[in-house]
């Protein structure tokens, strides 16, 4: 299909060192810096929808075991699932293979040290104050339907779910600690 | 509370191997060596924060390939970068930097096709993947992979005969 010069020029081309130093910095940062504007303004609508669900979820239990507490902007996860957005409609643009942003504002209340991993998405903007931890989640939610947020400090440990419910065509968000 | 870890892979080894490739490949999607860094920036980034697992180097390699596909569609979307170009177009193309006269005609040639076309004819032509692997890291068939391969040959030839 191509001759023997257009494929070995092609394959002569290497990454410019700009890009070797974009990448190594980036990992020396926990912050995202190199998304699109066009990602960050789905980001802040995403952040607004967020908000306002959260805003409808007050009220929802609070959680039982008291070693860890994971809350969005003052309201207590629990293990029982409550809705993140109910805007899954006005992604229906994602649904024909675009991403559907989300970003989860969490905070968590420990003493001591912990050892968060996500299984998907990013973990970012944290900060720490008065036993307070911060943490946004992102997640580019473009195949799974369940996500997991794991914190561990010792013995114990809490995990954050991300469950995407098809009936309610809604994200639901529990925390379950051990 | 202090978080004394976020999980992380170890992103310099991998660069090294696979930046090369991730960049052509993106290069060959977006035709732009500065939408093309964006892309493979992106994709390391999300390969550090997700840290996912791999059972082999095949494996990893594949995730790298699909991600770094899947996000130069993105741009490709949200930016509204035309998918095709006919030849005529082709010509006022000036956005390949540092790059020599017969990888400028590749690129050119790419960017008559459809994107998903482009893409299979790339990893198969160009990075020299078999057609079972392109099917692997792209999650396809490899009936599928073949029915690409072949449009893809047929509309270059077809546009080729129009050239002359």
């Amino acid at each position: 299909m191509f001759n023997e010069k257009q494929t070995n020029a092609y394959k002569n081309i290497t990454a410019p060192m700009e890009l070797r130093e974009r990448v190594l910095n980036t990992e020396k940062q926990p912050t995202v810096s190199g998304k699109t504007s066009s990602l960050k303004v789905i980001r802040n609508i995403t952040t607004l929808a967020a908000c306002v669900c959260l805003i409808v979820a007050v009220g929802f239990g609070l959680n039982s075991n008291k070693s860890f507490t994971v809350s969005m902007n003052g309201t207590n996860l629990s293990q029982e699932a409550m809705p993140l957005s109910t805007a899954r409609a006005s992604y229906s643009v994602a649904a024909a293979n675009e991403k559907e942003l989300l970003e989860i504002p969490l905070e968590i209340t420990l003493s001591g040290e912990a050892d968060v991993t996500a299984n998907g998405g990013t973990i970012q903007n944290y900060s720490s104050e008065n036993g307070k931890t911060s943490v946004v989640w992102l997640i580019d939610a473009d195949c799974e339907e369940t996500y997991t947020l794991e914190i561990k400090s010792g013995k114990d440990s809490c995990t954050v779910m991300l469950i995407f419910n098809n009936a309610e065509n809604l994200w639901k968000i529990s925390c379950t600690n051990k | 509370m202090r978080i004394v870890r976020l999980r992380k892979n170890d992103i310099s080894a991998v660069y090294e191997l696979y930046s090369d490739m991730l960049y052509r490949l993106a290069l060959s999607h977006l035709q732009n060596s500065e939408d093309a860094m964006d892309a493979v920036q992106d994709v390391f980034l999300k390969y550090t924060e997700a840290s996912p697992e791999f059972k082999d180097d095949n494996h990893k390699k594949a995730w790298l390939i699909r991600t770094t596909v899947n996000r130069c569609y993105d741009m490709l979307r949200h930016k509204k970068i035309r998918n095709h170009y006919s030849l005529d177009e082709i010509s006022e193309f000036s956005h390949y930097e540092d790059i020599p006269r017969d990888g400028e005609d590749v690129f050119s040639m790419l960017s008559s096709l459809p994107v998903k076309l482009r893409t299979v004819m790339t990893l198969h032509y160009l990075e020299g993947f078999s057609v079972e692997e392109v099917a692997k890291q792209l999650v396809i068939t490899e009936s599928a992979v073949k029915m690409r391969l072949k449009r893809g040959r047929e509309l270059l030839q077809g546009l080729l005969k129009e050239v002359d």
